[in-house]
């Protein structure tokens, strides 16, 4: 068969060895290469690659823990959070764009141009998220769930509503699109209102889809803060503070009610006020958010005698009844001459010089007291510093220190110049006298919560003593007569005693470095006389007349009320209605039943059957969360009553809503 | 001829250790993408215990079978020429990969029977040509036969052609074939290489990334960018490192101790074909180096038994079928874990008895159930 051409050596069977024994070499080293390739990854790298492993597999997974409400001193809720929908997409999983836009755009009611825009945008640049709308209403993400598309994809969100509106703003702030607290005491108690968030540790696939969570640190739930704040006061003094700035053409102003007894902040009002729940517009400069209460200290004038004149009734050996000679109504001072009245006031009581508000008794009386003791007394009723309340960017004033005080410092003091303070340092310095002479800090919070469960509040402040309780009492006889006899008539109250100290101090423009026709009146003062329930200072910037004009009256409305509100029993014989009217000369009487007027008309007219307005829904049987959550999605106004839960509605469901109407629910636990 | 046949048990059940601790290993592998792909955790597992039994069925059936009964012109051009005719089928059947043949549920790759079918017929025509290897008239066929089956897989699938190639080399070179044929032969499968790794754009982008990835040495001779061109044609370009470093990973955070046994993470889809070419980083990542390194000795004590075979075998056609089996073998998995531990640019090959993968696993053990025959014959 076979025909060689040429005849090969045959290969010996060693020559076969040996070249196997090569090709077992050459597999050998291979092998060895491979094993130390081995040892290098899962040995010496183990470690650069475990973290390389884990940076891609491990997601770090935030959940959020529910923000804390706050309350009112009642249990009315004054901001609460409700978990809402936001919609988003991944634009480079949609069918089709268009069809996307088609679809979106009218149930979330966006501009269809607009939201194909975005999408368009999202897709050429292979972004693979995009928010469609945030925190939508519950019908708009009933009517997008009912589609059913896989596409269209959900992530719960929290809200916070502010069921009362602009009310009590400036205290409760607002918060940011993540629900961060920007002003107030969302701001201030940020980290107790956050509560923490839990930590889950997803294992994801390469789609960053989550398999299995690791572990979790479980988010701990914000605290549910009680306020010292009552809601009917609180509306009183805005309602009041708005009606008397706005009347009267003032630039701002602010109130500040408190219980001298405690501390407690029973309202804290601040105009212009804001709307919590709509973030600020552009075209804002913010100055709306200002709280007027405890950011911008003014020069208190004629209000600050009333810590000359307790000053001097420890100090020195002056009372009551001691006569100050005031003179012709002229003082000359070093570089400085102070007029006052036509002609003077002759010889005045101290307790006169208060009633009157006169400037030369009181530099008099001032002198008398030193310039050291009176910054001592300052510095007690507690100006310059800061109040301490949970409020951002609160000021201390200011109180200059001796060596920085001029020739004129003293007597300048003396009647609140050259000195500033907040309204609520005022409040703080006239509950001093009210309370019988202790400093006590002023309080915003009344009880923290988580979960229902008290959490103890560390912040405990004990009051200090800044003056003896019989010089207390002495300056609240002196203050009663202000109110009974002078500057501070319009303070007088049907049913009880107050007391009280009127200011008008002039604005100093610092532009021009002159002091201007413009004053912050002001008038701060309690009642009742024997027993305080309530200090109330309140505050006019930018007015054209004084505060005994201007400001007592708000004074009078704002504690009347409180003092209903709170009720207080009443230490003076009822007055005779028309009698009260005309003792108090052209008090303009703001009736305060015009919220309840207004609900009674849109009950009568109901029966009408006018169908035009959104439908009452079916609050009861709900908790007070629910109906917060369910009015706010509807945007239908409520008022809230009791705690627990919902039992008695008017209107009845299903009636219809009338523009300006409001519906009243009643809680009961 | 009676003769007391002895099974050679080491490496009987060395195959059998790593068939069903593959199958262990691939189950782990493909569990997640079973589970997303199929809902059931078992959708590979299952497919891969039948290939599993039919295929040790049919090595069981070889090993009975005297190995001499193949040493016959019709068998091994038979075989051949199945082959080559199957090849040339599913180029046209499977106009997309020229990879699978589908038959009712099963899809077989043509491309793995190759090996079985092109290591008798190597091992019967060197046997019959021993005294002219070098001769002309054994060369030139040999070298058309070889290079046209190798062409035939070169299409579909890379991987096995190299393999295909060197065993060939192998067994030529063993047989004796003079040094400076074996050159012009390393030179020819070189040039070969080349040829088919520049035509399709996915296998140069896979060259270019274990290489060059960055384009620093390719900008300096190729400073107009004709190949950077060709690369970005290919979508695979981008993720060429990116399957590489997956594979790294899996490795390297297994560590010396592994996650444990199903506990594997880069399996989560990081790993591209976690079951079948990467399944050796989901073993190495869950095992660790007892894992890495048992199924390296695996590979090693087979290695070690083939060749052990070919010294001992009776004739020559015992030994080059030996030889070819067992070098096939060992250069498809050490060529395997070069890649999982990204010493080698991807081929796309899998790794005997453990891949997930019916063709592969019945050619591998039909090899395998020869050469535990020729072990027997050899005593």
């Amino acid at each position: 068969m076979e025909r060689p051409t040429r005849v090969y050596p045959i290969p010996a069977r060693a020559e076969a060895i040996r070249r196997m024994t090569w090709l077992a070499l050459v597999l050998l080293v291979w092998a060895g290469i491979i094993f130390a390739r081995i040892v290098k990854l899962q040995v010496i790298s183990h470690e650069k690659y475990a973290a390389l492993a884990a940076r891609q597999q491990r997601r770090l997974v935030t959940l959020p823990a529910p923000r804390g409400s706050l309350w009112d001193r009642n249990g009315q809720p004054l901001a609460m959070s409700a978990p809402v929908d936001s919609v988003f997409v991944n634009p480079l999983r949609l069918p089709d764009i268009q069809i996307a836009a088609d679809i979106l755009a009218p149930i979330l009611s966006l501009d269809r141009a607009e939201t194909f825009e975005k999408l368009q945008n999202a897709l050429d640049n292979e972004r693979g998220f995009l928010w469609i709308k945030r925190k939508i209403s519950r019908t708009e993400s009933e009517r997008l769930r009912s589609l059913r598309l896989e596409w269209i994809e959900f992530q719960t969100e929290s809200q916070r509503y502010y069921p009362k509106g602009s009310l009590a703003a400036h205290v409760l702030g607002a918060v940011d699109h993540e629900e961060k607290g920007n002003a107030g005491i969302e701001m201030a108690l940020e980290k107790d209102l956050h509560g923490r968030a839990g930590i889950a540790r997803l294992l994801t696939d390469v789609q960053r889809r989550g398999i299995e969570s690791e572990t979790s640190s479980e988010p701990v739930a914000g605290q549910d803060l009680t306020l010292t704040i009552d809601e009917r006061i609180q509306f009183a003094a805005e309602r009041d503070l708005k009606d008397a700035v706005e009347a009267h053409r003032c630039t701002s102003g602010s109130v500040v009610v408190m219980d001298p007894q405690t501390g407690e902040v029973l309202a804290l009002a601040s105009y212009p006020a804001f709307d919590p729940s709509k973030p600020p517009e552009p075209w804002m400069d913010g100055t709306e958010r200002f709280n007027h209460a405890v950011s911008v200290p003014f020069e208190p004038g004629s209000v600050f005698k009333v810590i000359t004149l307790a000053a001097a009734l420890e100090t020195t050996a002056l009372t009551p009844e001691t006569p100050i000679n005031c003179g012709g109504g002229i003082l000359r001072l070093p570089g400085r001459v102070i007029h006052e009245a036509k002609n003077g006031y002759g010889s005045l009581t101290m307790s006169q010089v208060l009633e009157k508000s006169s400037n030369i008794g009181a530099i008099q009386i001032g002198m008398k007291v030193g310039r050291e003791n009176l910054l001592e007394y300052v510095k007690r009723f507690g100006f310059g510093t800061q109040s301490g309340l949970p409020l951002p960017a609160e000021s201390g004033g200011v109180v200059r220190p001796i060596k920085r005080w001029g020739t004129t410092s003293l007597a300048s003091i003396a009647m609140g110049h050259e000195v500033s303070a907040t309204t609520v340092q005022l409040a703080q310095a006239v509950s001093v006298v009210a309370n019988g002479g202790l400093l006590i800090k002023p309080r915003l919070v009344l009880r923290r919560a988580r979960g229902g469960k008290p959490v103890a509040d560390r912040s405990a402040n004990p009051p200090k003593r800044a003056l003896k309780a019989e010089t207390a009492i002495a300056m609240r006889r002196m203050m009663e007569r202000v109110v009974l006899h002078g500057t501070g008539s319009k303070a007088r109250l049907d049913g009880w005693t107050s007391g009280g100290k009127t200011g008008s101090a002039q604005i100093f423009d610092l532009a021009s470095k002159r002091y201007t026709h413009k004053y912050n009146a002001s008038f701060m003062g309690f009642a009742p006389v024997t027993n305080p329930a309530i200090a109330v200072v309140v505050t006019l910037n930018g007015a054209a007349e004084f505060g005994g004009k201007l400001a007592a009256p708000v004074f009078r409305s704002v504690a009347m009320e409180a003092l209903r509100v709170l009720d207080t029993p009443k230490d003076l014989p009822e007055q005779p209605e028309g009698e009260a009217k005309e003792s108090i000369e052209a008090e303009e009487n703001i009736e305060d039943d015009l919220a309840i007027a207004g609900l009674g008309a849109g009950a009568s007219v109901l029966e009408d059957g006018v169908e035009d307005g959104p439908r009452v829904p079916n609050f009861r049987g709900k908790s007070m969360r629910a109906v917060v959550e369910e009015a706010a999605a509807l945007g239908l106004p409520v008022l809230f009553d009791g705690s627990g839960t919902a039992r008695v509605q008017a209107p009845v469901p299903g009636s219809v809503l009338r523009p300006g109407e409001r519906i009243r629910v009643e809680f009961k636990r | 001829m009676p003769q007391r046949l002895k099974t050679d048990w080491i490496l009987f059940f060395a195959i059998l250790s790593m068939v069903f601790f593959g199958l262990l290993m691939m189950y782990s592998a493909s569990s997640v993408m079973a589970e997303l792909k199929f809902k059931s955790t078992y959708h590979f597992a299952l497919r891969q215990l039948a290939w599993i039994l039919v295929s040790i069925s049919l090595m069981m059936l070889l090993k009975k079978t005297h190995y001499r009964r193949l040493a016959e012109s019709q068998v091994a051009f038979t075989g051949i020429g199945l082959v080559l005719a199957l090849l040339l089928a599913v180029y046209f059947i499977d106009g997309e990969h020229h990879r699978w043949l589908r038959l009712g549920g099963l899809g077989f790759q043509p491309s793995e029977l190759a090996k079985p079918a092109l290591i008798v017929f190597l091992a019967f025509f060197v046997s019959m040509r021993q005294r002219a290897i070098n001769d002309r008239h054994t060369l030139l066929p040999a070298a058309i036969t070889v290079g046209l089956v190798t062409f035939g897989v070169v299409v579909a699938d890379l991987g096995t052609a190299v393999v295909l190639a060197a065993t060939a080399t192998v067994v030529f070179f063993v047989a004796g074939l003079e040094w400076r044929y074996c050159f012009v032969a390393l030179g020819v499968a070189l040039l070969g290489v080349v040829f088919f790794v520049a035509s399709k754009p996915y296998r140069l982008a896979r060259i270019v990334g274990f290489i060059d990835p960055q384009y620093k040495i390719i900008d300096k001779f190729d400073p107009r960018g004709n190949i950077k061109a060709q690369v970005r044609k290919s979508l695979v370009s981008r993720d060429t490192k990116y399957q590489a470093q997956q594979s790294k990973i899996a490795v390297g955070a297994g560590g010396p101790a592994g996650l444990g046994l199903m506990q594997g993470k880069q399996k989560l889809l990081y790993l591209p074909e976690a079951h079948t070419d990467f399944v050796y980083a989901v073993v190495c990542e869950e095992l660790g180096l007892l894992g890495s390194l048992g199924v390296l000795t695996g590979f090693m004590v087979i290695l070690w038994r083939g060749l052990r075979t070919t010294v001992v075998a009776q004739d020559d056609f015992g030994r080059y079928l030996a030889l070819g089996v067992t070098t096939a073998l060992a250069v498809q998995a050490f060529m395997n874990m070069s890649v999982v531990l990204d010493l080698m640019p991807t081929k796309g090959i899998p790794l005997p008895m453990i891949s997930f993968g019916g063709s592969s696993m019945l050619s591998t053990l039909m090899s395998l159930g020869l050469l535990l025959n020729v072990s027997e014959h050899g005593g």
